[in-house]
């Protein structure tokens, strides 16, 4: 219908020719668009409602199993940990009964972790790093304190040498770890009767048949084997000159005889029980001039300084003594 | 309103829309846009995933997010559990003379019976199962584990508990303590035989002492020893008291170290009042020096005696 089309025009009072409208084109072109729209959008509505594609299925499958499997697992989790937590409990009484000590060595992190961090609040957070500027600080201490007492007393000459070979500076059993030293030098609790006494060395529990090794190169001062149970049991003491005896009591066998020359580390006889002891240890001691050293300051070779300080704080517990 | 003009009447006319070219116009109207929103659809199902599937994406990511911190708090449990492990083998069994368990030990029962995660297909989910139900199965055998060290040690306490550890006369009453042992000329017999105890000089009357749990094999009068107990402490141990003024404890009474069993008398062959005490192993007289500290101060022996002596009354 190519015909021409007229508008009224009230104004002039004639019938005008439509013009060609820019903005009715517009407003077509924008109703299209809008109906258009609207389309799409119901469409989009429908395919999705209709249409369940293979991957969503799959996804929407293994959300359930997420979602269900995570409630009952979460259930199993806080389960095992309320039963952990009585281990715990059960495990604490047993140290307690067994070492005769209140603080058991914590077995949890003393700083907070990584997670923790992030997720803690700004009191706790600036408590954290506090705690580690104090800590800085108190090590800086430490090691100006430690290179001063180096200077000043680590001088050692050609005439220290037989001192220092005599020096007993192993820990006394093959493959020694830090948790195996028990009980150290000190008041102690005796097992027995739970009093207090002097314990002149240091015990060091292991399986029994655990090889004791010679601290320091010597010569076999007495063994002696004991059927009574009370005393050292088995025991041997080795001179190593310069003033220094080495005494190792409990032992199970003793593999040297009186008056043999030993090297450093060389095995002397094996961990036991006997005498008056109530688990198989090996009860360790260090002899300078007749009296009685604490062992723990000549277990030197092979240990970090770290694992020094672990070692001189469990031996500083004043707890039961396996005798 | 719009016109065209009628060349016949030679008039403008108004345009009268028919309901015919409405309708139509409607349709042509809607087909177009139809067609644009198909188009549309089209485009967007190119270029974009299924709208529920991203949803589908979104949930399972944060769900999957979840399920690591679960994996996490499961490893950090069995991280404290293999502390405690790790403690019962190389502290405790150590200590208390037994076998460390084995990892088969520890594991075992894992595949023993049928479990539920087997028909699970989700790898994630199926794992997690594992690891709960493994580290179930390791709690339990530490239950038992510590169960074990539990009456192992409570055992052993009992033995502890009964050793004779401690002098069976108080320093605060003791003159004299004749370490003498073996062979001696008898005092009053004028002979040489063997001493097979040690005598602790204290006056009349001063407390005796049971050195260590167990129950009274004898309780009686005697011509050598005079009033004398024997305690009977297990494990083969016996320790014996002489020369008492009297003993208040009958044969088959259960006493503990640090009770007063008698008093210090002159009873018997017996040249002054005084204790002569006998420790026996499997019948062997040993050395009594060894079975009590000399080093413990009066102030420790008092209170393992006040603990003796607790025990017995609430023991009554």
């Amino acid at each position: 219908m190519a015909l021409t089309k007229f508008y009224y025009n009230p104004k002039t009072l004639r019938f005008e020719r439509a013009r060609f409208s820019v903005v009715r084109i517009a407003m077509g072109i924008v109703g299209y668009l809008v109906f258009g729209f609207v389309f799409f959008a119901a469409l989009l509505f429908l395919q999705n409602l209709i249409i369940e594609t293979p991957k969503e299925k799959q996804l929407r499958a293994e959300n359930r199993a997420l979602t269900e499997h995570k409630v009952i697992l979460s259930a199993l989790l806080t389960e095992s940990n309320n039963q952990l937590t009585d281990l715990k409990k059960k495990d604490l009484s047993l140290y307690q009964k067994l070492f005769e000590t209140e603080a058991a060595e914590t077995t949890g992190q003393v700083f907070p972790e990584r997670e923790e961090i992030l997720l803690s609040n700004k009191a706790e957070f600036n408590e954290s790093v506090s705690q580690l500027g104090n800590r800085f600080t108190e090590l800086i201490h430490s090691a100006q304190s430690g290179n001063k007492f180096f200077s000043l007393n680590a001088r050692v000459g050609r005439s220290d040498m037989p001192e220092l070979i005599a020096t007993p500076s192993i820990a006394p059993i093959q493959n020694f770890e830090l948790e195996k030293l028990v009980s150290g030098f000190g008041v102690r609790i005796n097992p027995f009767h739970k009093g207090k006494y002097q314990h002149d060395g240091v015990d060091i529990a292991a399986p029994r048949g655990t090889l004791v090794l010679a601290t320091a190169p010597g010569r076999v001062l007495i063994t002696k084997k004991s059927d009574l149970i009370a005393g050292y049991g088995n025991y041997i003491e080795i001179d190593h000159g310069n003033g220094y005896i080495t005494r190792y009591s409990h032992l199970e066998e003793i593999e040297v005889r009186t008056g043999q020359k030993l090297e450093k580390g060389q095995p002397i006889g094996t961990i036991g029980s006997s005498g008056g002891s109530i688990a198989p240890h090996l009860h360790y001691e260090v002899i300078k001039n007749g009296v009685s050293l604490d062992p723990i300051k000549f277990f030197m070779e092979g240990i970090s300084a770290d694992q020094y300080e672990v070692l001189l704080s469990v031996s500083k517990k004043q707890n039961q003594s396996l005798d | 309103m719009r016109y065209i003009y009628n060349a016949e009447t030679c008039k403008y006319e108004p345009v009268i829309v028919s309901p015919k070219d409405a309708a139509q116009r409607l349709v042509r109207f809607i087909g177009i846009s139809f067609v644009l929103g198909v188009a549309a659809l089209l485009y967007f199902n190119s270029r974009y995933p299924h709208i529920d599937e991203t949803f589908q994406t979104q949930i399972n990511q944060s769900l999957k997010a979840e399920w690591e911190v679960l994996y996490k708090q499961l490893d950090r449990t069995s991280v404290q559990l293999s502390a405690l492990e790790h403690n019962d083998d190389n502290n405790y069994r150590v200590i208390l003379d037994l076998q460390p368990l084995d990892q088969s030990q520890r594991e075992a029962g894992v595949g023993g019976r049928a479990k539920a995660s087997e028909s699970i297909y989700y790898p994630l989910v199926r794992q997690a199962y594992e690891q709960a139900e493994k580290l179930k199965n390791r709690l339990e055998i530490e239950a038992q584990s510590l169960q074990q060290l539990q009456d192992e040690l409570a055992r052993k306490e009992k033995i502890w508990a009964s050793r004779p550890a401690i002098q069976p006369v108080s320093n605060k009453d003791l003159k004299q303590l004749h370490t003498l042992f073996g062979l001696r000329m008898h005092p009053l017999l004028g002979y040489v035989r063997p001493h097979n105890g040690l005598d602790f000089t204290a006056p009349q009357g001063a407390p005796i002492y049971a050195t260590g749990d167990g129950s009274v094999a004898i309780a009686q009068y005697s011509e050598t020893l005079g009033n004398m107990v024997f305690i009977d402490h297990g494990s083969g141990l016996q320790t014996r008291y002489g020369h008492m003024t009297k003993f208040i404890v009958y044969a088959g009474e259960k006493v503990k170290r640090g009770q007063v069993i008698g008093y210090v008398g002159n009873t018997g062959t017996s040249v002054g009042p005084h204790l002569h005490y006998e420790v026996l192993h499997n019948g062997t007289y040993l050395n009594p020096i060894n079975f009590f500290q000399r080093d413990l101060n009066n102030k420790e022996y008092e209170k393992l005696i006040e603990i003796g002596s607790q025990s017995a009354i609430s023991l009554d």
